[in-house]
């Protein structure tokens, strides 16, 4: 592995900073500094994909003949890793990096023809259907049924979890298709516009006051069998495909940059307010959390630069990845609450119902809600213990 | 494990955890804590049903005159039950101030809180950092007959609804710390009200030459005072803290029985097994540790000082990790506002932000090792 970058590489890391600085606009970094949830939402999410999608780098990951930018994986690697260190929202994951993904590799052409312009777009906004309330980490025992009917499936059932289902006009879904066999062979991955009528929805509120997520109704919905991608009975075997590390974002460490990138700019909002925030203690936590974060971003680098010379990097990688950034992201939002002392305590999120301002640093009002909001990154995604179960399998055997 | 109480502490604690599951489970208490009414009839349902709001007082001033193991008895239950405020304010921390002070003004707040006719917010800082919360001046008035305050002090527990307000002043004839007892709807108070992540409600407070007359002033000597009472405070917040992580160890061991995946209950797994036997072992160290503490309170400040210090400091670690274990082991539905879970996670993060985090602790237990090697 090459220690240091190449020519190339910092000519690529040139360009991408000098299109930050000029589209990732001091509003859009603002708003983006005030989200407090996995993903980015609403204005700022809408415009940083339009801008990323007008230069043609909206999704680093496809291949080229379907909208990609022809990057290699350290490239890609370095964008996201630039986006962070300048502060650029998250965009949901759902559309970019699952969905397309899927239909790349598993799509017909018709339904590559017809989706990923729109994804790439922005038209299209997909969530996932994957969890129910009795299927969380053994998800092969999903319930929700589509019987075939003629032409068509009609799907009962349930999901929840559903993140940002609010917003999207488009769901991809596991469904159970036959009830013989291992549970993980009768399930099938389909698609469904999010108007077809039978499809009902809850809001669920998180701890953090906020609505992220919700549960969805399917009574009766119908939608053509043509919406299935790939065969019948092997949708677990597309859900399995989605969690390799090449799936994956560019950067693992992306949020904990940004948690810290912002937390930093909180501590001279808040000098400038004569707050003074810090102690020896948080200055020794905070290292530790760096040097946490150097380690993550590594092996990052040792995975993808294996990648580049055509190895394959297994099933561990993608499991050690999110296993090790999520408790880091959660350390991080942590320590950036810890910093607000009793502020920390106060409930932002009904204050700005509320219409209140508030004292403190602006970028601190959403450390609490980010830290309450950030429990769910150890469960969701594969909880910690199904990570860590999945790496002892590998390196033990069964 | 059980806790080394005697008959009539443990009398005292089963009765006030019945009436506490009785009356105020997580529903109830969810529905009413948007009802600005919640916290006085709170109290004064303690004091009618209860007859708790004198516990800490001297029997002349009609209290039980008991002593910090009965306050932690109940603090226990009251965190079990996450209704800590406003007993916690009002009984323990003003309670020990005003104990302290031989005024017609104390002993009236103390008949008051004894019927639930008072509510007392506190105003002086209690989260052990030096400093920045809190910062209020107290000037002599000219005809000589009182004093005006002018000052800030952020994030005061249940300022909003307060009958009346404990302020620390550093007055400005001599730099002195005092105390004053002032109610809460004198002329020249303004709030910033607004609800904390555990319910509870607070305001900023400023005060601009808020008048109070001579009487007012509990005590001009007021840092021993203060200290005394933050000390109380903590011993209260450990035994509150106990309780709220036994109740988020007996949920995690309910739903992960019930709960099945992959064939059988999640308590079936051994991963979790472990977890949650770890966070047993926590919770009865945190309990040892509140129990020294409540001993250790009548000891000399010194003394009660690094206890407090050492309990805050063993104590907070026990609770985010068992808060954190108890959310982790429900899985996404610990992480709604649904469950009870998440209340419970929620008042432990604000505990650890309002009265110090375990690392702020850890100092002053330093501090005052050094302070007693000198």
């Amino acid at each position: 592995m090459d220690k240091g970058p190449t020519r190339d590489l910092e000519a690529f890391r040139a360009e991408v900073r000098a299109f930050l600085d000029v589209n990732l606009t001091p509003e859009m970094r603002d708003a983006a500094a005030l989200q407090t949830g996995v993903y980015s939402e609403g204005g700022v999410c809408r415009s940083w994909h339009h801008t990323l999608y007008q230069k043609g780098w909206v999704a680093p990951s496809w291949p080229e003949k379907y909208g990609g930018p022809g990057w290699t994986p350290i490239q890609r690697m370095c964008f996201e890793s630039e986006c962070a260190a300048a502060g650029a929202p998250i965009l949901p994951g759902m559309s970019i990096l699952m969905c397309g993904p899927v239909l790349i590799r598993f799509g017909t052409e018709e339904q590559k023809s017809f989706f990923l312009p729109r994804i790439l777009s922005g038209e299209h906004f997909w969530c996932q259907g994957y969890s129910e309330p009795q299927a969380g980490s053994d998800l092969a025992s999903l319930r929700c049924a589509a019987v075939r009917d003629g032409d068509d499936y009609v799907i009962n059932g349930t999901k929840i979890w559903t993140t940002h289902a609010h917003y999207a006009n488009w769901i991809f879904m596991l469904v159970r298709t036959s009830t013989e066999g291992r549970r993980q062979d009768g399930i099938s991955f389909v698609l469904a516009p999010m108007d077809t009528p039978g499809i009902t929805m809850t809001p669920i509120i998180s701890m953090s006051g906020e609505h992220e997520v919700n549960q969805l109704f399917f009574d009766d919905v119908r939608i053509p069998v043509t919406n299935r991608v790939g065969n019948e009975n092997e949708g677990m075997k597309i859900a399995k495909y989605l969690l390799e590390f090449e799936r994956g974002g560019g950067d693992a460490g992306m949020q904990v940059t940004l948690v810290l990138k912002w937390l930093d700019e909180a501590l001279v909002q808040a000098e400038s307010q004569g707050l003074k925030l810090t102690d020896s203690s948080y200055l020794s936590k905070r290292a530790e959390i760096e040097i946490d974060l150097l380690a993550l971003t590594w092996t990052q680098r040792r995975i993808v630069s294996e990648l580049e010379t055509g190895q394959s990097v297994g099933d561990v990688s993608a499991s050690l990845l999110k296993l090790t950034a999520s408790e880091l992201y959660q350390r991080a939002t942590e320590l950036a609450l810890a910093t607000l002392g009793p502020y920390g305590a106060v409930d932002q999120h009904v204050a700005s119902g509320e219409d209140q301002d508030l004292v403190g640093p602006r970028y601190g009002a959403v450390f609490g809600a980010r830290y309450l909001n950030g429990r769910a990154q150890s469960i969701f995604g594969g909880s910690s213990e199904i990570q860590r179960t999945i790496i002892a399998r590998s390196i033990i055997g069964r | 494990m059980k806790p080394m109480l005697n008959e009539s502490q443990c009398i005292l604690r089963d009765a006030v955890g019945r009436y506490l599951s009785d009356n105020y489970d997580h529903q109830r208490r969810r529905a009413a804590q948007s009802d600005r009414e919640w916290p006085q009839q709170l109290l004064k349902a303690f004091a009618e049903d209860l007859g708790i709001l004198g516990l800490p007082f001297p029997p002349e001033l009609g209290g039980l005159d008991c002593g910090p193991v009965d306050t932690m008895v109940v603090m226990e239950a009251l965190g079990s039950a996450l209704v800590a405020e406003p007993y916690l304010s009002t009984v323990v921390t003003a309670g020990t101030i005003l104990k302290d002070v031989d005024t017609a003004v104390a002993h009236n707040a103390i008949s008051a809180i004894i019927d639930a006719t008072a509510i007392i917010a506190i105003a002086f800082s209690q989260d052990g950092a030096a400093g920045a919360s809190s910062n209020v001046k107290a000037t002599t008035r000219s005809n000589g007959d009182g004093y005006f305050l002018s000052g800030n002090n952020i994030v005061t527990r249940g300022g909003p609804y307060a009958t009346h307000l404990l302020v620390g002043t550093c007055m400005e004839a001599d730099g002195r710390c005092a105390l004053f007892y002032v109610p809460a709807d004198a002329p020249g108070i303004m709030r910033v009200n607004y609800s904390l992540i555990d319910g509870n409600r607070a305001c900023d407070l400023a005060l601009d030459k808020v008048a109070v007359p001579a009487d007012a002033l509990l005590t001009s000597d007021a840092a021993p005072l203060i200290a005394k009472a933050n000390d109380a405070t903590r011993a209260a917040i450990c035994a509150e803290s106990v309780g709220i992580m036994r109740r988020l160890l007996a949920d995690t061991v309910e739903y992960t029985r019930q709960r099945t995946q992959f064939g059988k209950p999640l308590s079936e797994f051994q991963v979790l097994q472990h977890r949650m036997a770890a966070m047993h072992v926590e919770i009865e160290l945190a309990a040892s540790m509140a129990l020294m503490v409540a001993l250790e309170l009548e000891s000399t400040p010194q003394q009660r000082s690094k206890a407090t210090a050492a309990a805050m400091a063993r104590i907070g670690r026990a609770g985010r990790f068992v808060a954190e274990n108890a959310v982790q082991l429900h899985g996404a539905i610990g992480t709604t506002d649904e469950l009870a879970v998440g209340q419970y996670f929620k008042r432990i993060i604000a505990i650890d932000l309002l009265f110090g985090s375990p690392d702020r602790h850890v100092s002053r237990y330093v501090e005052s090792c050094i302070e007693h090697a000198n």
